[in-house]
């Protein structure tokens, strides 16, 4: 949870999205015109990626889904409460659980560490959690969901060494 | 691999417990255990993966029920007997210090 200040939300999310992207940007950048791959580099760039991808989810349900809002006031349809989505906009229930403030960019964010994950158990996770959310009251919706985006990155690991373990100890 | 048993485990595994034959979906465990669902979920995952847990999603028409189809968890026949070793025996630890700490007042 990122601590009260007086900063606004917008500005801290915009602020660690920025520095996401220029770290990662950075990353790139040293591995093409460094000296040609070498393993460590590879290895830096990788968990800079990863800590890249952490923070934005991160900071996604933190703040108040301003880029959601945003896209709205310009006019242009909003993807996950439209009609023609995936998940819970595409069989029509997206509507009936209402609009709170940072859940709706919450499932961008679901969405975006469902990635993180074995397929079947990334769509599993995700489908759960929708569906959980959905029945659950409105104001405990953002809490929840924040608590999904902090235990995917350790589940995504648990998910991953299994799997790993599981492929490799059926070769041995 | 064992099953590390926190306290959260330990929560989970009693609100299973209470009715070792019924079926609980993600909402009712939160509102159970008083953990948030995100918490929840990797403790039913894991007691999945070892056997004490079985799962399966709600067979219903998400149109008609106007609702998300749920994902129901209950304890297996093995995991409803190591899960009451396992909350018995997480018991009896505070029990028996209660006891030393009352007989160390009472010889006081």
């Amino acid at each position: 949870m990122l601590p009260e200040s007086p900063v606004p939300a917008r500005h801290k999310k915009a602020g660690l999205i920025f520095g996401a992207v220029t770290s990662c940007g950075f990353g790139v950048f040293s591995l093409l015109t460094g000296p040609p791959t070498r393993l460590p580099a590879i290895l830096a760039l990788a968990f800079v990626v990863i800590a890249d991808v952490g923070i934005v989810i991160y900071a996604w349900p933190a703040t108040d889904g301003f880029l959601v809002r945003a896209r709205r006031q310009h006019g242009r349809p909003v993807r996950n409460g439209g009609p023609g989505g995936r998940g819970l906009s595409a069989r029509g229930l997206d509507g009936e659980a209402g609009h709170v403030p940072g859940v709706a960019a919450g499932r961008l964010a679901l969405r975006a560490a469902a990635w993180l994950m074995p397929r079947a158990a990334g769509r599993r996770w995700r489908a759960e959690a929708e569906s959980v959310l959905f029945e659950m009251p409105a104001g405990w919706r953002g809490r929840a969901v924040r608590s999904y985006l902090r235990s995917a990155p350790r589940l995504a690991m648990m998910l991953w060494t299994r799997r790993l373990m599981r492929r490799f100890g059926r070769r041995a | 691999m064992a099953m590390r048993l926190t306290v959260q485990v330990l929560l989970v595994l009693q609100a299973l417990l209470r009715d070792p034959g019924r079926e609980l979906y993600g909402l009712e465990l939160s509102e159970e255990t008083g953990l948030l669902p995100g918490t929840a979920y990797p403790i039913l995952l894991r007691l999945e993966h070892e056997g004490w847990v079985t799962s399966r999603w709600e067979d219903v028409d998400p149109r008609e029920q106007k609702r998300p189809a749920r994902r129901y968890y209950r304890l297996t026949a093995d995991g409803a007997v190591q899960a009451s070793a396992a909350v018995a025996n997480a018991r009896r630890p505070r029990g028996a210090a209660l006891r030393t700490l009352a007989g160390e007042g009472g010889a006081a």
